[in-house]
């Protein structure tokens, strides 16, 4: 029997429990709900988040050293480790920093490449949380351990930070560095489209408005380009202006007798795969970047490169970290020892942009497919 | 209002709340099950001159390292008139995976071949394309369909990447990967699928 009392305490619970969810954040119409790709260019940044195990320590010792030890003591750098022991390895070989760390333990292989991760998307109102946005798998994970495990490393973040942040798992494959964002536009990769059609959309249509529903920004997908990630060939630095690499300036750098194909590594400039490409087909791709942004209405300024004949090891200068402080704009730029003409040419370019130059030795990571960028993904700017 | 009123009252607020907090907090979480999320694709299909092109292994074959995959290729014109289309077939091999690599290597091209398909109106075509390329072990191996120019020259570009990203130019002709299998063993169980779920340390590490 359905008397009074019972109906006046379901209104009564009804009331408690949405308020409960409101207070939460966790209101039905907040559940999914995120606002914009999180822009690379603007703001400050106040969280980070690096993933780490010891074999890769001497690929990114110095990266650590020299990125890590130059924030601030209000930056927050949440650790991602597979395991207690592998955090205080990190802690071992980073040394004294200003910022804080704070691990996070998955108990599960990992890679160290956190920026393909995820993609953040900011929160949908003033109070409510960011969303790790995970693409629905990782690239050949059926024959990689670590990149099985990767794919579950939004989740394990969302996991520790509790309603700091959500994770969510995308129904698109992608990779995070796929993107790159300002405040403006997304620009995409193209072997995103690649890895989507007629596999998770049967169209680019259906796949362009999939995407631009999730980022919530114009998405300008670049239809040629080099078949790596954006991050490594190009950089928007805010107000419309893209850094775009270019292998003919990278070119100039380069002693005439290391420019040629060579199928000894030991022999070859900077110990890059098959030597240095400067072929036409190469430098059409990057142009084709520097075109497109243009199209879309960007001021283009080139920056060298060296892309190597493997297709994949780039000596590259846009795989950066954009900071502010103040007025001041900071850029966190790759070097690589043995590359002094090439770091001295990169750097005057980001200087007569208005960047204040922090170095970040990368010497032991570019054989690797990455860089700076790839290695650390944001979790929150100011 | 007596106690017994008051204690009614209480405990239906008690479960409509609880319900009501367990109800809209779910899809929180639901989203990061890859069981719940849409199914992908189950046969990619290349549209070109309005005739559509699968691909499938022949017999329905299993392919494991060491096997020469046979494939079967069915064209279907959809149209009321002839038509014709050249594509070109490649099967791709994705070797092992430096545990220190942001991302794989280029894929290696183990075998490629051009065709010109000719098709009367609404007609369906099945060929067997016989590879005669032994599948390496522990590799993903993708098989990619690209439209090739009336010239002979395939879409793609240089880069043997799965497919490239010349093929998808919105002026040019369309490319998919049609088929994705691995040679590598299945794994004895998910990667540490009794792992404890991650957690923020106890102790703050802050230095």
């Amino acid at each position: 029997m359905f008397r009074w009392q019972t109906s006046l305490g379901a209104v009564i619970g009804l009331v408690a429990g949405f308020a409960v969810l409101a207070l939460t954040d966790h209101a039905p119409n907040q559940a999914t709900a995120s606002g914009p790709i999180l822009s690379e260019c603007d703001g400050r940044m106040r969280e980070l988040v690096v993933q780490y195990e010891p074999s890769a320590r001497e690929m990114v010792a110095a990266v650590y050293r020299d990125f890590l030890g130059a924030l601030d003591p209000d930056v927050t750098v949440h650790v991602v480790c597979p395991d207690r022991p592998a955090f205080e390895d990190f802690v071992s070989l980073t040394g004294r920093l200003r910022c804080r760390l704070a691990p996070i333990l998955t108990h599960h292989p990992i890679t160290a490449w956190s920026r393909d991760r995820w993609v953040l998307l900011t929160p949908a109102s003033p109070a409510g949380a960011p969303t790790l946005w995970s693409p629905r798998g990782e690239t050949a994970e059926e024959i990689w351990t670590a990149r099985a495990g990767d794919e579950r490393v939004g989740q394990d973040i969302a996991a520790a930070l509790g309603p700091a942040a959500r994770a969510v798992r995308a129904e698109l494959y992608f990779d995070g560095g796929d993107f790159l964002s300002d405040s403006d536009n997304v620009f995409v990769a193209p072997r995103v489209l690649a890895r989507n059609v007629q596999h998770t959309v049967g169209s680019r249509l259906e796949f362009l408005t999939m995407l631009a529903s999730q980022v919530k920004r114009p998405v300008i997908l670049l239809d040629e380009a080099p078949d790596h990630h954006a991050g490594m060939f190009m950089a928007s630095v805010g107000g419309r202006v893209m850094l775009v690499a270019d292998p003919k300036l990278g070119k100039s750098c380069v002693p005439d007798q290391f420019q040629a194909a060579s199928r000894d590594a030991g022999a070859t400039f900077m110990n890059l795969p098959g030597g240095p490409d400067f072929t036409a087909p190469t430098q059409h791709l990057f142009d084709a970047v520097a075109g497109q942004c243009a199209a879309a209405g960007y001021r283009v300024v080139r920056i060298p490169v060296v892309p190597a004949r493997d297709g994949r090891t780039f000596l590259t200068y846009v795989n950066v970290l954009l900071d502010r402080a103040g007025g001041r704009r900071i850029v966190y730029l790759p070097y690589y020892r043995g590359a002094e003409p090439l770091n001295a040419a990169a750097r005057t370019v980001w200087e007569k942009l208005g960047f204040e130059v922090r170095r970040v030795d990368c010497t032991d990571t570019y054989r690797h497919f990455g860089c700076l960028h790839c290695l650390v993904n944001v979790l929150k700017r100011s | 209002m007596k106690t017994k009123d008051i204690l009614t009252i209480a405990t239906a607020a008690l479960a409509t709340a609880t319900l009501t907090i367990a109800f809209h907090a779910s899809p929180l979480v639901s989203g990061n099950d890859p069981a719940l999320l849409s199914p992908t694709i189950a046969k990619p299909k290349l549209a070109a001159n309005g005739i559509e092109v699968t691909l499938s292994p022949a017999n329905g074959r299993v392919f494991k390292a060491g096997d020469q995959p046979d494939f079967e290729l069915r064209s279907v014109n959809t149209l009321n008139q002839p038509s014709a289309v050249s594509i070109s077939v490649a099967l791709f091999a994705l070797g092992p995976v430096s545990r220190l690599s942001r991302t794989p290597v280029m894929p290696s091209v183990l075998w490629q071949q051009q065709l010109d398909l000719t098709l009367g109106p609404n007609e369906t075509k099945l060929l067997t394309l016989a590879t005669r390329a032994k599948l390496p072990a522990n590799s993903s191996i993708s098989v990619s369909l690209l439209q090739v120019s009336h010239a002979g020259k395939a879409t793609a570009a240089a880069n043997p990447g799965i497919v490239s990203a010349a093929s998808f130019r919105p002026d040019g002709q369309p490319g998919i990967v049609a088929l994705r299998f691995s040679t590598a063993p299945p794994p004895a169980s998910p990667a540490n699928a009794d792992a404890p779920t991650a957690q923020a340390a106890v102790i703050a590490a802050s230095r």
